[in-house]
């Protein structure tokens, strides 16, 4: 079974502002992956402008491959000047990874990366250089299989300052966090990064004295995900279908009530019907032994389309028990998706004057596909 | 013991089924009616008539939000209608 690069990040405001200062783009690629932090001078808008367009810079010229010195050189050239402080300015972390797990990262003005290796944090080995008048370091090196990599603006390695710490965790500080947290759990990094933000943000009191962000790194084995939705044209196909999904190799979702009544009735396991509403938008979801997730059909799709279509690289998936966020960390946290689509049309579904696009599950699923190839998701369909 | 299904599928739901979960649950509390069970089913092939319920194997169609009530009396507190 393959492995994949998995990322995510989150990035908190200082308190009271609106949008934060700090930015992360992620590149997927089919043999890349690329990561950009960036961390604009000050905070509130003014910042956020500073590092969104620096990380974009960087993030789309590495995308192209252009050498350093002219990423610097172009972001230098392009950031707009504060008036405040006479300077334009953002710090920069990026990093590439290519497919024989080799990861080169720069780092200018910025915390040096957390490399979590045999249950311990530590430093990477940097060479240092000068370009464009600024100091970078560069490390590089070969990415192993348990590894787990951390950038963070500065707004971690300082929190505390003043408060509970006369001059914030610094970098040992933030580096026996991390090391404790993820000792706790190396599978999932999600769960570590969301527990480190409130250890941070537990260090600023709950209101952060600055912009701050982590993002981790780490690779795990590909997960699949099949998924049924609508029933077969041919009734004949209803058996094959569901003996299909049975036997698949993966986690397990069908999307439909119907659909579900067909599995039930020709895998003849008992379908147990949900009455719990945790969106009153979206219906409830039912149970059925060997299935991860049984949803209602096309008002669950389209909410999972809407879903996926706010979603960024590297985020972490929304939460909510409903079976749309429910149906979208799934497809979120799997790489290969396979889709079973039977397309038999609800007769009933023809006379309640549903809007144009709920009413034809082809188009969602397609667009769904869509989605899930923007961020670099296998995905197969099989028509029905 | 009075059995309630009520039919959360697509088309029953766009019509309120929700909504009417909800009243006869309310009902159910304010009247402290506790041998009654109810639960959810899939589309009951009638969606032209929906909301679609069941109670006690009787099949009942078009329930919306304003008759939800009317029904669970008339269906479910037989006492109080003597």
């Amino acid at each position: 079974m393959g492995l994949v690069f998995e990322e995510f990040y989150r990035s908190i405001p200082k308190a009271g502002e609106e949008v934060c200062g700090d930015n992360v783009e992620i590149i997927k690629k089919e043999n890349k992956t690329i990561i950009v932090l960036s961390d604009g001078l000050g905070s509130g808008i003014k910042a956020n402008i500073l590092s969104t367009l620096t990380s974009k810079i960087a993030s789309g010229l590495l995308d192209k491959e252009l050498p350093l010195k002219e990423i610097l050189s172009t972001i230098l050239a392009t950031l707009p000047v504060c008036e405040v402080r006479g300077i334009a300015y953002a710090t920069l972390a990026f990093l590439i990874i290519d497919q024989k797990q080799q990861l080169r990262l720069i780092e200018i003005d910025t915390p040096s990366a957390f490399l979590f290796r045999n249950n311990q944090v530590k430093k990477l080995e940097y060479q240092e250089f000068e370009l464009e008048g600024k100091k970078i370091k560069e490390a590089n090196f070969k990415f192993r299989r348990q590894d787990q990599l951390f950038l963070v603006s500065d707004g971690v390695t300082h929190a505390g300052i003043g408060g509970l710490l006369n001059f914030g965790l610094g970098w040992n500080g933030v580096a026996e966090e991390i090391e404790r947290t993820v000792n706790k759990n190396q599978e999932d990094l999600k769960d570590s990064i969301n527990n480190l933000v409130k250890i941070f943000n537990t260090f600023y009191g709950d209101q952060a004295g600055d912009d701050f962000t982590i993002i981790g790194m780490k690779y795990r084995k590909k997960r699949k995900l099949n998924i049924w939705s609508g029933p077969p044209l041919k009734k004949a196909d209803d058996k094959h279908l569901a003996q299909k999904i049975h036997n698949a190799e993966g986690k397990k979702v069908i999307s439909g009530g119907t659909t579900a009544q067909i599995a039930s009735r020709e895998l003849d396991e008992e379908l147990e019907p949900g009455l719990e509403y945790y969106d009153k938008d979206i219906p409830p979801t039912s149970k059925m032994k060997g299935f991860d997730l049984l949803t209602e059909g096309l008002l669950t799709l389209n909410k999972v389309l809407s879903l996926l279509k706010k979603y960024k690289p590297g985020q972490i998936p929304v939460d909510g028990k409903d079976g749309a966020s429910r149906f979208t960390r799934l497809l979120l946290e799997s790489d290969s998706v396979q889709f079973f689509v039977g397309r038999a049309v609800n007769e009933s579904h023809q006379s309640l004057n549903l809007p144009i696009n709920l009413g034809i599950r082809s188009q969602i699923i397609s667009q769904i596909a869509e989605q899930l190839r923007r961020i670099k998701k296998e995905v197969k369909i099989e028509w029905f | 013991m009075n059995e309630v299904i009520i039919c959360v599928g697509s088309s029953c739901h766009l019509k309120g089924s929700e909504r009417v979960i909800e009243i006869f649950k309310e009902e159910i509390k304010k009247n402290n009616l506790n041998d009654i069970k109810i639960s959810g089913s899939f589309c009951q092939g009638n969606c032209t008539e929906g909301v679609n319920i069941e109670i006690n194997k009787q099949k009942i169609a078009a329930v919306n939000k304003e008759n939800a009530r009317e029904i669970f009396k008339k269906h479910l507190m037989h006492d109080q209608n003597e």
